[in-house]
């Protein structure tokens, strides 16, 4: 019996059965026949997560492009699925042909948090797959991973055959040519490896070797032999308005948790938190002129038939024509009644305005992220918010009528005091205050503070700090709760303190986890992100019995020489620059925006010229 | 102008919803570039009914939906415009001007074609047991609504069974109620008669055939008597 079939019996038991049923409008179909690079694109995560993401709908429509390639899709099985799916031996499919993954010649997972590497392996496995690199042979496909979290690809290094570092756009289609002439030539495997290995960006992990020191610590990554590259530096698209990108996109059928039509309007931000690794690793800023952005959008509305638009970038306030392209926007889809949104966008006197217009107003919700409670803790941070600027925006809010403000906050930032949680309080309860005195009273106001945990990241100035232990993350919140318990019209959500730890632990870890991983998904942890399902107690033990120690991971502070996993990557970002921020944020000192002054990150030896012509460096 | 269009719901999306299918709709009225009206206010709307939900895991060769246009558009122009970029598995059958036809809201009647695997059943005392279903005044079931469980008596909304067999397969037509006044699925009409038979039985497909209004007289009213358009069958989706 075919897949197709069975799933027509199947499928009625399952929760959601939209999830595995492909066949969505814009969803493509080829004749396998005719085909000579079969590629599976995974998302770790469930249907509907993983279709609201941008990068692998890129991938899927360019390579869908190419008439002898063929991507399809495929998701991490719910639960409920699994189990029936291993009950009756059927193996992990895609979503489009319902072809067993096995069969297909590139398995390609986008990484995009590290809670959802057991579900890798899983999916893996579900496949019919062997987990480790080195089991697999000339009939398996090639396992591959790129995305944010291929930044520090070390603890992924069993795991994957090679990872694409950096915009994928470009160097996939690089990828798959090398291929078709592999194929047809009838080399082995490992021939393939050392070959793909010589495509800039592209980092194969079998082929270095790691040497450690006594304390635990990394001496060294390097090539085992004469030829590989030394560092691979991330790939980037020089030009936004001539790289390809998408116009009809795939329509699910479930409400999924984006859905609507994306246009990204630039890549990169200038303005340089120090916690972020976005705002370091996606160097430099490039935007897409607002008319291409116009076409489009456009043809997007047109192939889809979405009734939202939303423009996507790291922060939307920062692209230099928002004004024009709003209003160019809004005329075009206000007869299909196409509604627009403007998601990161920096609250202030302008953006209120545009939000205004542009969005029947929504009166629910308005997000504010100062990240931290006192202005000296934001400085650390680079943050540039100030009290005075977030209430005053507050104040228009309010008198715009909006009625929900959410507070989004971190706590465990580096030099965080009981004093800087307080100011977190401070801040919400000087929320109510600004209502009550636009209002007279505080009916129907709703304040949501939520507070997540830092976790440092690799490539960021806090790259070499420590976070802060469990206990403390379960003080800290406990002693917000008390603070913040006492407000009527606020409430407090916070971020399960266990999963920023493995974030911690898996952001900055070395090739060694590879272990943990592997003994954590025998003993079945996957879905990690999702709290019904998360085990901690499992992770717990697998450490143990991996015999490595998560307290090495998380809360050590490192030294400035020490060598990271993820120094065999150049991001762009240059190591000195980063231990210069860090400098400067023990003094609280601020660094302004790159469009105000260039500090010289490194990126312009990536790309010539540099993105603003200022030359003052410091 | 308001529109009337019959549709087929086939295999390929017999597991989307009912939400999911007037998304769907909605969405590919847009792609049409089809001059849709819209509600007024906050937050607007297409004008468009659809017919009582259709059980996820059934398909239908006959729902319908009503849709409000703020333009003139020739019925076949809106069908053909529109089965262009319908997804694999929903096609216009035909459609109509709505001019005094009975709302939709109103049907209250389904016919459903239910194939049964001929294997696993004593044909004899399958009719036995349709008979006796057939004849009885009360059958209670549990159901699960919003507010908690409650015991309904389906036997009113059982409105016929019969039965059609050849060969190669047992096939049973029921006509059934929904909407308001209550609606009892095929599924649970089979429970019911596994109940009686005191063993499973295997249900191939289930599709639902038609729609009606049935009057207090037992007049039959279907929602689309004189269609202006009858679209092509679309070898692109067999149902
Ligand atoms: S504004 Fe700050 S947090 Fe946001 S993307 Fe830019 S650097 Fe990151």
């Amino acid at each position: 019996m075919t897949i197709e079939k069975l799933l027509i019996d199947l499928l009625p038991q399952v929760s959601k059965p939209t999830r595995y049923m492909g066949n969505e409008y814009n969803s493509i179909n080829k004749d396998k026949k005719n085909v000579k690079v079969h590629v599976a694109l995974a998302f770790p995560d469930v249907y509907e997560v993983g279709m609201s993401h941008l990068g692998i709908k890129i991938l899927y429509h360019l390579l869908n492009e190419s008439k002898d390639l063929y991507a399809e899709r495929v998701f991490a099985p719910w639960v409920d699925f699994e189990d029936i799916m291993r009950k009756e031996n059927l193996p992990l499919f895609s979503l489009e042909s319902k072809t067993p993954i096995y069969k297909f010649d590139f398995l390609g997972f986008t990484l995009q948090y590290e809670m959802s590497y057991t579900n890798i392996l899983n999916m893996l496995e579900l496949a019919g797959i062997p987990v480790i690199s080195k089991d697999r042979n000339d009939n398996h496909p090639f396992v591959i991973a790129g995305g944010p979290c291929a930044y520090n690809p070390e603890p992924l290094a069993d795991i994957m055959d090679f990872f694409v570092i950096g915009e994928a756009e470009d160097v996939v289609l690089e990828i798959m040519d090398l291929y078709k002439s592999f194929k047809e030539r009838g080399e082995k495997r490992q021939r393939f490896l050392e070959e793909v290995a010589q495509i800039p960006g592209v980092y194969v992990p079998s082929l270095y070797q790691v040497s450690y020191n006594d304390d635990g610590t990394l001496m060294n990554i390097s090539p085992r032999e004469k030829g590989i590259s030394q560092r691979i530096q991330k790939r980037i698209i020089k030009d936004m308005d001539e790289v390809y990108y998408p116009t009809s996109f795939v329509v699910p059928y479930m409400d999924i948790v984006h859905d609507r039509a994306v246009l990204e309007i630039f890549r990169g931000c200038t303005r340089g938190c120090r916690f972020c690794q976005a705002g370091m690793i996606y160097r430099p800023v490039r935007e897409k002129s607002v008319k291409r952005l116009k076409e489009l959008a456009k043809d997007i509305i047109a192939s889809t038939g979405y009734g939202e638009i939303s423009l996507a970038s790291l922060s939307t306030s920062d692209y230099s024509e928002l004004k024009q392209l709003t209003e160019i926007l809004t005329d075009e889809f206000r007869q299909c009644q196409v509604g627009l949104s403007l998601p990161s966008l920096r609250i202030d006197a302008f953006s209120l305005e545009l939000a205004k217009k542009v969005q029947e107003i929504k009166k629910s919700g308005l997000t504010f992220a100062p990240e931290a409670g006192t202005q000296r803790l934001r400085d650390v941070i680079n943050k540039g918010v100030t009290m005075e600027d977030l209430l005053s925006s507050v104040k228009d809010a309010f008198i715009s009528g909006w009625n929900t403000v959410k507070l989004y906050f971190m706590i465990g930032l580096p030099t965080e005091t009981y004093e800087d949680l307080k100011g977190i309080s401070d801040l919400a309860y000087a929320v109510v205050d600004v209502y009550r005195k636009v209002h007279g009273h505080t009916r129907g106001l709703k304040v949501n503070v939520s507070t997540s945990t830092f976790v440092p990241k690799p490539f960021t100035p806090f790259q070499w700090e420590p976070q802060i232990t469990l206990v403390e993350i379960k003080e800290r919140q406990k002693y917000l709760k008390s603070l913040l318990r006492k407000g009527k019209n606020i409430s407090y959500s916070w971020h399960d303190g266990k999963l920023s730890l493995l974030e911690a632990i898996f952001s900055r870890g070395d090739r060694r986890l590879g272990k943990v991983l592997k003994i954590a998904h025998d003993k079945g942890c996957k879905f990690d992100s999702w709290s019904d399902v998360f085990s901690f107690d499992k992770w717990v033990v697998a450490f143990e019995e991996a015999g490595l120690n998560p307290d090495f991971y998380a809360y050590r502070k490192r030294s400035k020489d020490e060598v990271f996993p993820w120094d065999i990557l150049d991001a762009g970002i240059d190591k000195k620059f980063l231990l210069r921020e860090l400098e400067r944020s023990k003094k609280a000192l601020i660094t302004p925006d790159c469009r105000i002054r260039c500090h010289s990150c490194g990126i312009k030896a990536l790309k010539d010229g540099g993105f603003y012509e200022t030359q003052n460096e410091i | 102008m308001k529109l009337r269009m019959k549709f087929e719901k086939g295999r390929p999306v017999m597991f989307i919803s009912h939400l999911d299918m007037m998304r769907t709709f909605g969405r590919a009225l847009r792609r049409a570039d089809l001059p849709v009206a819209f509600t007024q206010g906050f937050n607007p709307r297409p004008k468009i009914t659809f017919t009582p939900a259709l059980s996820v895991g059934i398909v239908s060769s006959s729902e319908y939906m009503d849709v409000e246009l703020y333009e003139e558009v020739s019925v076949k122009e809106v069908t053909v415009r529109l089965n262009r970029v319908l997804p694999d598995g929903l096609r216009i059958i035909k459609a109509g001007i709505v001019d005094g036809n009975t709302p939709l809201s109103m049907l209250n009647g389904a016919m459903y074609m239910v194939e049964l695997d001929l294997d696993t059943l004593n044909l004899q005392e399958l009719k036995n047991s349709i008979k006796m279903l057939s004849c009885r005044e009360e059958i209670i079931v549990e159901k699960t609504t919003k507010s908690g469980t409650k015991l309904v008596n389906i036997a009113p909304l059982i409105y016929k069974i019969d039965f059609l067999d050849n060969d190669s397969s047992v096939r049973l037509v029921m006509s059934l109620s929904i909407g308001q006044q209550g609606s009892v699925s095929p599924r649970l009409v089979i429970l019911e008669l596994e109940k009686i038979l005191a063993k499973k039985i295997k249900v191939l497909s289930i599709q639902r055939e038609e729609l009606f209004f049935k009057s207090d007289d037992n007049k039959i009213i279907l929602p689309l008597n004189l269609a202006e358009y009858t679209s092509p069958p679309d070898p692109k989706s067999p149902l």
